[in-house]
C-alpha cells in the first residue's frame, strides 16, 4: 500500500539530510538571532528521522536487490542506496534515536548538542551510502564526532585510544579501496557485486584481506577488542548507547557488505571460516574480560563484544537474517541498559536503585547473556549446530556473562542475601525452562544443561566471586597490557588471515 | 619504496611509547596510501583533467577527487588528535602510553 503512495527517493535523500538541516538552522539562529534552538533541533530531528526511517523500513523490508538514487547524471556521482538487509541496521540506529527524544537533557551544552547532530548525520549517511567511498567518508564523519563527544567528557586518553584504532582501521580500509579501484574502477555496492567475478584472483584476495582486517578492527573482534570497554564507557550514557548499538555495528555492516557477500559470491570458503574462527574466539574470550571487570559501565560496554561474536558467527555461516535480527534486538536492549545505568547506584559491587530500574536492568542482563526466555536465546536456537562441542562452546559463555553481571549483586565482601531471593529466582527460571514447549522441541538435553548451569551460577556464584583473586591469572588484562600490544594484534591479525587462507586452502 | 615507508611507520606505531610519535606514524601510513592512489591515476604525458582543445590524454581525475577528500579527513583527524593529545598531557603530565594505560 505504502509502496504505491510514497516514492522511495524522497525519504532516502531526506534521511541523511535531516541532521544537517538541523545543524544549519541551529547555526543561523545562534549567530543571527542569538538563540540556542539545538534542543528543539535534536528533538525535531529525532522525530523526523524516526518517521522517515519507519517509511524506509516499510518500503524496503521485503525489497529484492539494491535501490539506488544517483544525485547527478555522472556515472561516478554520489549515490544513495538501500536494500532489505540495511533495514536491520536502520532499526539498530532508530532505537537510540527514539530514546534521544526522552533523554536529550543528557547532552548538556550547545557545543555537545551540535556535535551530536554531526554524529547523527554521519550515522544516517552511513546507512544510506550507495558506494564504498561514501561509506568511508560518512564513517569518518560519525567517528570523528564520537572522538570529541568522548573527549568533552574529560576522557582524553579513551578518546585518543579510539582515534588510534579508528585511524589504523580506516587506513587499511582506504588501502582496500585503492586496490578495488585499481582492479576495476567500481565503487557502488551493486556494481562491485555484479563485476567481482571478473576481478583478478590475486587482487580480490588482497582486497578481501584489507577489508576484512579493517572491519574486524572496527567491529572489535578478538584480539583487537581491548579498546571497546574503555572507549564506549567514557562518554555519557546516551552517546554510549549510540556507540554500542550502532557505531560498532557499522563495522559489522562493512564486514557484511564488503567481505562476507563478496566471499560468498566468489565461494571463498576460507575467508568465511577465518571469520567463524575469530567469532568463536570472540564469544569465548569476551565473557572472561567481563568477569574480571570491576566497573559496571565498562561491563555493559564490553558485553557488546560478546554479541559481535555471535553476529559474526551467524553471518559467516550464511544465516544473514538471523544475524541482522540479532543486531536490531541488541540495539534495543543495549540502549535501555545504558540509560537504566544512570538510575543505579553501585557501591562495593552492590547495585541499588529503584525497583523498576533494577527489574529492567535484570531483564536486559538476560538479553545480553542470551538466556531463555530472552529473544537472543531463540535467535541462537534457530542456528542448526552440527557439532555438539561447538554448540556447547557457543552456549556456555553466556553463563559467564551472567555471572559477570551477578558479581555486582553478590558482593565480594561479606553480606548475606535473603533466602527468599534464592528460592524465587530459580523457581521462575525452572518454570520457564521446563514448561515452555518451543524449547523442548529443540533440545531437551541442552535445556537441562542450561538450567543446571544457571542454577549453579546462581547458588555458587557468591563463593566463586569471593575466590576471584585465585583466578587472577585468567584475567585478560594480561592480554591487553597497553596500546602497543593491541596494535601488534592488528599485524598478527593480518598474518593470521594470510596464513589461514594459504594453509587451509 | 612506498611499501618500505609503510613498514617502517607500522614498526614505529607498534614500538613507540610516545603519543605524538604514534600520530606521526599514522600520518606517514595515511600519506603513503594517498600517494599510492594518486600514482595509480597517473598517465604518461597526461594533462590536468580539465577539458582543453588539442589535448587528448588526461590523467585520471577520480583518484585526485577521492584523495582530496581523504586529505581533508586526514587534516581534521590530525588537528583533533593534536588537541586531544595536548589535553592528555595537561591532565597526566605524560604522553607515554604505558604510563597512561596504568592510570
Amino acid at each position: 500500500m505504502l509502496q504505491n503512495l510514497v516514492n522511495a527517493n524522497l525519504p532516502l535523500i531526506l534521511f541523511p539530510l535531516l541532521p544537517l538541516i538541523a545543524v544549519l538552522l541551529s547555526l543561523v539562529f545562534k549567530y543571527s538571532f542569538n538563540r540556542d534552538i539545538t534542543v528543539i533541533a535534536i528533538i525535531s530531528n529525532s522525530i523526523l528521522q524516526l518517521i522517515t526511517g519507519l517509511i524506509l523500513i516499510v518500503l524496503f523490508y521485503d525489497f529484492e536487490g539494491f535501490y539506488t538514487v544517483f544525485l547527478s547524471e555522472w556515472q561516478h556521482s554520489i549515490q544513495l542506496s538501500f536494500d532489505s538487509n540495511r533495514v536491520y541496521f536502520l532499526g539498530a540506529y532508530l532505537m537510540p534515536v527514539l530514546l534521544t527524544i526522552f533523554h536529550h537533557h543528557k547532552l548538556p551544552s550547545y557545543n555537545i548538542r551540535m556535535l551530536f547532530l554531526f554524529f547523527s548525520s554521519g550515522c544516517s549517511g552511513l546507512i544510506v551510502s550507495g558506494d564504498i567511498f561514501n561509506f568511508y567518508v560518512f564513517y569518518e564523519v560519525m567517528i570523528m564526532s564520537a572522538y570529541i563527544l568522548i573527549a568533552v567528557n574529560k576522557s582524553f586518553f579513551a578518546s585518543i585510544k579510539y582515534m588510534i584504532f579508528g585511524a589504523a582501521s580506516s587506513a587499511i580500509f582506504l588501502a582496500g579501496i585503492i586496490l578495488l579501484y585499481a582492479s576495476g574502477s567500481y565503487f557502488s555496492y551493486a556494481s562491485i557485486y555484479n563485476n567481482i567475478v571478473d576481478f583478478h584472483p590475486t587482487n580480490i584476495q588482497f582486497i578481501l584481506l584489507f577489508f576484512s582486517v579493517a572491519f574486524l578492527i572496527k567491529a572489535a573482534f578478538f584480539p583487537v577488542s581491548g579498546w571497546v570497554a574503555t572507549c564506549h564507557s567514557a562518554t555519557n550514557s546516551l552517546i554510549s548507547s549510540f556507540l554500542a548499538s550502532f557505531t560498532i555495528f557499522s563495522g559489522i555492516m562493512g564486514l557484511f557488505y564488503f567481505v562476507i557477500i563478496p566471499a560468498e559470491l566468489l565461494d571463498y570458503v576460507n575467508m568465511l571460516r577465518f571469520i567463524k574462527v575469530l567469532s568463536i574466539l570472540t564469544i569465548l574470550i569476551s565473557p572472561i574480560v567481563l568477569f574480571f571487570e570491576p566497573n559496571l559501565k565498562r561491563c555493559i560496554a564490553g558485553s557488546t563484544i560478546f554479541t559481535i561474536g555471535f553476529v559474526g558467527f551467524f553471518l559467516a555461516s550464511g544465516y544473514h537474517k538471523l544475524a541482522l535480527t540479532y543486531v536490531t534486538v541488541h540495539a534495543t536492549y543495549k540502549s535501555f541498559m545504558f540509560l537504566v545505568y544512570d538510575d543505579l547506584k553501585i557501591k562495593n559491587y552492590q547495585v541499588t536503585g529503584k525497583s523498576i530500574s533494577i527489574a529492567l536492568f535484570i531483564t536486559t542482563i538476560f538479553f545480553t547473556a542470551g538466556l531463555f526466555p530472552a529473544l537472543p536465546y531463540f535467535l541462537k536456537y534457530n542456528y542448526p549446530f552440527n557439532d555438539q562441542l561447538l554448540k556447547f562452546l557457543v552456549y556456555f559463555p553466556m553463563f559467564i556473562v551472567l555471572g559477570s553481571f551477578f558479581k555486582f549483586h553478590y558482593m565480594v565482601r561479606k553480606m548475606e542475601i535473603p533466602i527468599g531471593y534464592y528460592i524465587l529466582f530459580p523457581l521462575i527460571l525452572m518454570t520457564y525452562y521446563l514448561l515452555f514447549p518451543f524449547s523442548w522441541s529443540h533440545s531437551g538435553t541442552f535445556l537441562l544443561i542450561d538450567a543446571a548451569l544457571l542454577l549453579l551460577t546462581y547458588y555458587f556464584g557468591k563463593y566463586i566471586f569471593n575466590k576471584l583473586i585465585y583466578f587472577e591469572c585468567l584475567d585478560t588484562k594480561y592480554i591487553y597490557v597497553n596500546i602497543n600490544h593491541e596494535l601488534l594484534y592488528i599485524v598478527i591479525l593480518f598474518i593470521a588471515n594470510i596464513v589461514f587462507m594459504r594453509i587451509v586452502s | 619504496m612506498i611499501l618500505l615507508i609503510v613498514l617502517v611507520a607500522i614498526y614505529g606505531l607498534i614500538v613507540s611509547d610516545n603519543l605524538i610519535k604514534k600520530l606521526m606514524c599514522l600520518n606517514i601510513i595515511e600519506s603513503s596510501i594517498i600517494l599510492t592512489f594518486l600514482t595509480s591515476g597517473y598517465t604518461k604525458d597526461g594533462h590536468a583533467p580539465i577539458i582543453t582543445e588539442n589535448v587528448i590524454t588526461y590523467v585520471d581525475p577520480i583518484p585526485q577527487a577521492l584523495m582530496l577528500t581523504a586529505i581533508v579527513i586526514g587534516v581534521c583527524f590530525n588537528s583533533l588528535a593534536i588537541a586531544v593529545i595536548v589535553k592528555v598531557y595537561q591532565k597526566n603530565q605524560t604522553l607515554n602510553v604505558t604510563e597512561l594505560s596504568e592510570r
